[in-house]
């Protein structure tokens, strides 16, 4: 019966199919298919949840199909709807839909408008086909073709050297972290000889598989999940990501590639439960990479990447509540981080859109132009922040609480710290680009308000940025979508609350005190304190070290190659051979000038060497002869 | 007429064929001996065809391809050699030279 | 009673022997003339003959329908064609010039060889083989051949064909006068 459902994945394919090969004589290049399909998926990931909510849906159903048989084991491509991919498919569809009809007048001078909107319906599908996978196979399929996607999409504006430099370096890193899932899908098949989540799960439930066994998993799994979600060590990445398109960035960063890496683990978590140790690893590198990022997004200055490290930040919130066991509080941070992020970048994109730059030093006061942007980046702000009633409240409310009640006192305090950073570095950037007087006299007067394709997005997501935590919340979503059996339950402690919350409201004030007001006072903090400054600057050199530790390695390895290759194989062998051939033919010009003069006729040499076509026949044929008699013989 | 017979005929055929092909001076004449050798596997096809496996129809059905396929190279053949003996005056086998001797 | 019984071919073995060596013998022959004609007409004129013959061979191993085929396709349109082209491409000075080129006597050892090589084996392999049987209509089962199990091959031979003709046309326009717009 729920077979339909995987329309919801293929309908973006198919239009991202037409429009690649037939966009070019579409109407719009073929736009409105891709967006009439991400809605027909919204409806019909509507119409699941509604079936879900009524109850005339039980949960978890699957359906599959035989993929290939290799021997006895059958490979299946499947849909398994359970709680979680149901929110997700929601999410999913809901931010690409928006996305799309920003992208109608945010890309509608870019050139190769119809490639972008192919990629962008290729690139819902992967990721719906990724959340609707029943096994881990088609989820590797999914979490690979949207690994190229957004490689295209990354380096969309692949004429800029910027833009073709971070799509690389967005694939070759999480292809690193891709290679540990890879060693852990065949663990897996390994110890289990199936893909399958829910028959993995009977094996877990039932003990088969050995808890060092789940450790080692666990952790390869992870490895996946820290190249594709940003995590530290792997986070280089996501900040040039923003060399895409803002839609772009706000497709990856808010809804499919990041979260993919936190549903990754959701889905493995049967693993991770059995390993506590692998789980103690998750909280730390979570924990750890939610600080980092924060303290690298206070000096940034580009709108964008201020946001990108604000994504690796939460994302961080979301692996180390998956590391305290708060895997509801985790999903829970994954669904509202959708809504506001999308929003946030959505508004970044107005903000661009009007101002012809990332910079936000060049910014300012964009409050009397952009109205709708900026009230809808102040509840994206809002949100993130974690200001009470917004959803982000709810949610980070809800990791900070698990990591108290669970003993993780560091890692609480981290959480605090960051949550205080978070409120800081959001005011600055708020207060930078849309309060205080205009730093740049014409940026200013010709900044105009975006049109309505593009508010009416920020509008909509604005909704769920605000009040979709407090939905959830109070009737009792949470758990009932993000349950994981067997966890603890959530123990409300108003002392951990009082402080997340007092740390938040502390950013804000501090941010709201120094930014914009206190501009010059700020330069003079960075001049003071400069080796620091320049050291969060410089992203902590990270992409230097990486650079010194393996790219120049690399190429000092290709250098060696090329001096192999030109002074052994070219001098040696190549030149080697090339001498030979000369001295023959000092032999032979000898041969010629001395013996063939002298004792042969013209006719013999003639015969040698003539410009017959059919001499090569011969020749051929004499080696056909030579070969069957030496066969024979 | 036993298979054995048709297959003399067939390598006869071959080697005249590829004589042809190795010592004719004109192009044509040189695509007129690959023709023989195609004939020459023609005859195998059927003669195996008919003496190894009556009632089927297998060899003279990749006789036939071999025909269609003689017919297309042939075909491409004369257009070059006609398109080469626009451009070089004549259809040697030693392009650019004027016929001699 | 079946018509075919009483088709030439159910004669006596003796007779259809000496049919095949009579035609053995004339295809041989052709064939030599086809290598050997100094005037390149008479070459293709031996050349049709050879493939005339052929298809009576053909006939005469059962082969009703490829014997036409051969007779239509190399008869009636390979070699009308290869004549169109030798009137067309050949100078009238250099039509009797015909002659093998300075390696013939290595091609003709060669060929040699690989003839006896050849015959050497199948003396060994085939020598006392065959039967002959009654031969039957091959046109029907030829169609369902093609149609069925050869389908593939079938179809990629159409692709080449269709290849061969745009590029028969491509060589054959003359440029120097109609250059490409």
């Amino acid at each position: 019966m729920i077979e339909y459902a995987v329309l919801i994945a293929l309908l973006p394919l198919l239009s991202a199919i037409l429009i690649f090969f037939f966009g070019r004589w579409l109407p719009m290049k073929g736009a409105w298919l891709g967006i009439l399909a991400v809605a027909a998926s919204l409806v019909l990931s509507i119409d699941l949840f509604m079936r879900f909510m009524d109850g005339s849906l039980v949960t978890p159903v699957w359906s599959s199909w035989t993929w290939f048989t290799a021997g006895i084991y059958r490979f299946e491509v499947g849909i398994l709807l359970d709680e979680a991919s149901i929110v997700m498919l929601l999410m999913v569809s809901t931010v690409s839909l928006l996305v799309q009809i920003y992208s109608l007048s945010y890309m509608s001078d870019a050139p190769h408008f119809k490639r972008f909107y192919a990629y962008l319906s290729l690139f819902t599908f992967s990721m719906l086909g990724l959340v609707m996978a029943n096994n881990y196979l088609q989820f590797f399929v999914g979490w690979e073709l949207m690994g190229a996607c957004s490689y295209f999409l990354i380096s969309f504006e692949f004429e800029r050297e910027a833009a073709g430099a971070a799509g690389n370096k967005a694939f070759l890193t999480t292809r690193l972290g891709d290679l540990g899932f890879y060693a852990g899908l065949l663990t897996i098949f390994y110890v289990s000889g199936t893909f399958n989540f829910i028959q993995i799960q009977e094996h877990l439930r039932d003990g088969y598989i050995s808890s060092h066994m789940c450790y080692i998993i666990a952790l390869l799994m992870f490895c996946g999940s820290v190249g594709k979600s940003a995590q530290f060590p792997l986070h280089v990445w996501l900040p040039d990501a923003m060399e895409g398109p803002t839609p772009v960035s706000a497709l990856i960063h808010a809804a499919t590639m990041v979260a993919a890496g936190v549903f990754l683990v959701a889905r493995a978590y049967g693993f991770f439960v059995a390993a506590p140790d692998a789980l103690q690893i998750v909280a730390w590198v979570g924990g750890i990479t939610a600080v980092f990022a924060a303290t690298m997004a206070i000096t940034e200055n580009d709108i964008k990447k201020v946001l990108a490290y604000s994504t690796i930040s939460q994302l961080g919130y979301m692996i180390m509540a998956m590391g305290v066991l708060a895997y509801p509080a985790g999903l829970f941070h994954l669904t509202t981080h959708a809504a506001f992020k999308a929003l946030l970048f959505l508004a970044a994109g107005s903000v661009i859109h009007a101002a012809h730059t990332n910079d936000m030093t060049k910014m300012g006061s964009l409050s009397k132009q952009l109205l709708l942007t900026t009230i809808t980046f102040f509840c994206g702000t809002l949100s993130l922040i974690g200001f009470p009633l917004t959803s982000g409240y709810y949610s980070k409310e809800m990791i900070l609480n698990s990591a108290f009640t669970g003993g993780h006192f560091v890692l609480f305090g981290i959480g605090c710290f960051t949550a205080f950073l978070t409120a800081f570095y959001m005011t600055r950037a708020f207060g930078l680009t849309f309060l205080g007087t205009p730093r740049e006299r014409d940026r200013f007067a010709h900044a105009h308000e975006s049109p309505w394709s593009m508010t009416l997005p920020l509008l909509l997501l604005s909704i769920p940025a605000l009040g979709l935590g407090l939905v959830m919340t109070s009737s009792g979503l949470v758990d009932k979508f993000f349950g994981w059996p067997g966890l603890p339950a959530t123990v409300e402690s108003h002392k951990a609350g009082a402080i997340a919350v007092g740390s938040g409201l502390a950013g804000i004030v501090l941010g709201g005190i120094l930014y914009p007001g206190q501009l010059p006072f700020v330069g003079r903090l960075a001049v003071r304190f400069s080796p620091l400054y320049r050291l969060l600057q410089r992203k902590y050199y990270i992409d230097e070290l990486y650079g010194f530790l393996f790219i120049r390695r690399t190429v000092d390895l290709a250098h060696v190659a090329n001096w192999f290759d030109a002074y052994v194989i070219d001098r040696v062998f190549v030149d080697g051979f090339g001498k030979i051939v000369d001295q023959l033919s000092v032999v032979k010009r000898w041969v010629n000038d001395h013996v063939r003069e002298n004792v042969f006729s013209d006719a013999l040499a003639r015969r040698l060497q003539n410009s017959l076509a059919q001499n090569y026949l011969l020749v051929m044929t004499l080696g056909f002869v030579m070969f069957v008699l030496w066969r024979v013989f | 007429m036993t298979l054995y017979h048709f297959l003399i005929l067939s390598v006869l055929l071959f080697s005249i064929g590829l004589y042809g092909v190795l010592s004719r001076r004109n192009i044509l004449s040189v695509l007129m001996s690959i023709e023989l050798m195609f004939n020459a596997a023609n005859i195998n096809f059927v003669a195996f065809n008919y003496f190894r496996y009556p009632g089927q129809v297998w060899g003279m059905g990749f006789a036939i391809f071999v025909i269609t396929l003689a017919a297309a190279e042939a075909v491409v053949g004369l257009s070059l050699i006609l398109a080469g003996a626009r451009h070089f005056g004549s259809s040697s086998t030693r392009p650019g030279t004027a016929p001699h001797d | 009673m079946d018509p075919l019984a009483t088709c030439p071919l159910e004669v006596d073995g003796l007779i259809i022997d000496a049919i095949f060596y009579v035609l053995a013998a004339a295809t041989l022959l052709s064939a030599l003339a086809v290598v050997s004609c100094r005037n390149i007409f008479h070459s293709a004129i031996a050349l049709s003959a050879c493939l005339s013959i052929v298809a009576a061979l053909f006939a005469l191993l059962g082969a009703d329908f490829l014997a036409a085929s051969q007779l239509l396709v190399y008869v009636g349109g390979i070699m009308i064609l290869m004549l169109f082209v030798i009137m067309l491409s050949q100078r009238p000075a250099t039509v009797p010039l015909q002659r093998a080129n300075s390696q013939w006597f290595w091609g003709l050892l060669l060929s040699g060889v690989i003839a006896w090589r050849l015959l050497l084996s199948f003396r060994q392999v085939f020598r006392f083989e065959g039967s002959r049987t009654p031969p039957v209509p091959t046109t029907i089962a030829l169609g369902h051949l093609l149609m069925s199990d050869m389908l593939v091959p079938f179809e990629a031979i159409s692709l080449v064909l269709l290849a061969a003709l745009v590029g028969a046309v491509l060589f054959g326009q003359d440029l120097a006068e109609n250059p490409p717009k």
